[in-house]
């Protein structure tokens, strides 16, 4: 599998390495259960458990599921009311994350990736391709709903973007911060300055239409300040 | 009385007035019920932004057409994306002895009807996904798609005296250069223009490529409703559709140019073929015809350099 397309198994495997790290931060970053040894495995750690007999990544063994810290399901969930003692259960649940090394991607594969997040009860499901994605099958994607899909190319988690200094800091509200962020300063959501969904960070943190997130950034005369940001689809 | 009545009648108006904007309402919100595809709630959340400014009923009408009509196309786009997810597994009888010269009525009549609904995007959007799923692109064969030896991303095409570059990717769309062919002279019959502004009474005809039972000469296959027809058929026009096509013919010709845009003739919407003068030779991906075809856009060749 590996020789029809990967060229040389040790460039292949470094680039593999690179991704799977890349997407267990990124698991971490957005509050889902990872051991801090999880997340930044050794490249002789990374051949030895998933490299195959001919020294190529196989990626089927690189996939992983996590569960939501107590605090991400915080997050996720709606404040207790007095008018609404029932919550509704948390918009958040166990990620899986699978890695598809096919030369081609389209409503097909992408259907078998739905079919198994969807039996095995997850709640979101990342998708990591080696090829682009179908335009076809990117419109499934909203239709399948509340399943959850993301769709990343494995050339987008070859670095953490967000490890990057230029980056500020993105960390999302609670619906309770929200509210109480816009009570604080009379604001309606839509006053506040935007994210789109499809920014590289908020793709990277999951964010999605509706939350706000704060941006913090360090500034040499002012310490660190914060910034706040509604996130909008297109 | 005069100013009592004035004062009696306009609350009325003002309740009437609200009361209609109560009604529009409604029917936004209705509307924004069947929501087969696409975010939840666009099509109203585009109106109601500018509900509270439409007083005049007329607007109100505008934006209320303005969100039928988004409701309209997003129906039709996930009736297109659904063509495309079902016709990744076509054809659906005979499985590996269907035949994509002599396609089965059924699999010929629904193919034709589904890909009536396409652009030429989405059906460049179906060949793509069927080549994803290792399958020829032309709906109606069941073969895998071709791999060509080595690695080279481009391929050089010759002809007598000329080339063209193509990518080595949507060569191997195809088993062959005849489903290459096929696929392509359904994808120019597709309109331009998308479902949603086409008119509902326009119905479009998609004919096939296939081949004759009597020779080995391709033959163009009205509607496919009864089975391949041999090649002579091409010139007579399908039985069911015979009188229709005379009418229409006949209307054409009462009209002279200056009353063509009369009232009664501005909705009638009329498609005249072509004549065929012999056995069409459709486009093809190969460097054949004159100059070699390098200039050809989607195998038309500009009228302007020859
Ligand atoms: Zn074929």
């Amino acid at each position: 599998m590996g020789d029809e397309f990967g060229g040389d198994p040790g460039r292949e495997l470094i680039r593999m390495w690179r991704c799977y790290k890349t997407a267990r931060q990124m698991c971490a970053d957005r509050g889902y259960q990872l051991a801090e040894s999880e997340l930044d495995i050794s490249l002789d750690d990374f051949r030895r458990d998933f490299a195959d007999a001919n020294g190529y990544p196989d990626r089927r063994r690189m996939n992983f599921s996590a569960r939501p810290t107590d605090e991400m399901i915080a997050k996720y969930s709606d404040p207790p009311t007095a008018s609404r003692p029932n919550q509704p259960p948390p918009a958040i649940g166990t990620v899986w994350v699978e890695f598809n090394g096919e030369p081609n991607v389209g409503i097909k594969q992408l259907r078998q990736f739905i079919h198994y997040i969807s039996t095995n009860n997850f709640h979101t499901g990342i998708f990591v391709t080696k090829a682009a994605i179908t335009s076809s099958a990117l419109k499934v994607i909203p239709t399948i709903a509340p399943l959850q899909v993301e769709t990343f190319l494995e050339q987008d988690l070859l670095i953490n973007i967000t490890h990057h200094e230029l980056v500020p800091k993105h960390v999302l509200l609670s619906k309770e911060e929200k509210a109480q962020l816009l009570d604080r300063y009379r604001l309606k959501e839509s006053q506040l300055p935007r994210i789109q969904e499809k920014d590289p960070v908020a793709r990277y943190l999951g964010l999605r239409r509706g939350q706000v997130v704060k941006i913090i950034r360090k500034s040499e005369t002012a310490g660190r300040y914060a910034s706040y940001r509604w996130v909008v689809s297109a | 009385m005069g100013p009592k009545s004035i004062l009696r009648t306009s609350p009325r108006a003002a309740d009437q007035q609200q009361h209609l904007q109560e009604l529009q309402q409604h029917q936004l919100h209705q509307l924004q019920q069947p929501q087969p595809f696409g975010a939840p709630g666009d099509a109203a959340a585009l109106v109601s932004g500018r509900l509270p400014k439409a007083q005049n009923p007329q607007h109100l009408q505008y934006a209320l057409q303005k969100a039928r009509e988004l409701e309209q196309r997003k129906e039709i786009e996930s009736r297109i994306l659904g063509a495309i997810e079902t016709l990744i597994d076509y054809p659906l009888i005979g499985g590996a002895r269907a035949d994509p010269k002599q396609p089965t009525p059924d699999d010929a009549a629904s193919f034709t009807r589904l890909v009536s609904l396409f652009q030429p995007s989405d059906y460049d959007a179906l060949v793509e996904e069927r080549h994803a799923a290792g399958r020829c692109g032309y709906a109606l064969c069941p073969r895998g798609s071709r791999k060509l030896p080595g690695a080279a991303k481009f391929r050089i095409l010759h002809s007598r005296d000329a080339f063209k570059v193509v990518p080595r990717e949507k060569l191997e769309h195809w088993c062959g250069d005849d489903c290459a062919r096929r696929a392509l002279y359904v994808k120019v019959q597709l309109a331009e223009e998308p479902a949603w502004l086409r008119s509902r009474d326009g119905d479009a005809r998609i004919d096939l490529l296939v081949e004759g039972r009597q020779s080995n000469a391709f033959a163009l296959l009205p509607r496919l409703a009864h089975g391949p027809l041999p090649a002579d058929a091409v010139d007579a026009p399908a039985a069911d559709s015979d009188t229709g096509v005379s009418e229409a013919m006949a209307a054409l010709n009462l009209e002279p140019g200056g009353d063509a845009f009369g009232p009664d003739t501005l909705m009638r919407d009329v498609v005249l073929e072509k004549e065929t003068t012999g056995t069409p030779t459709p486009p093809s991906l190969s460097t054949e015809g004159p100059d070699g075809g390098y200039q050809a856009i989607e195998g038309y060749q500009p009228a302007s350099n020859s």
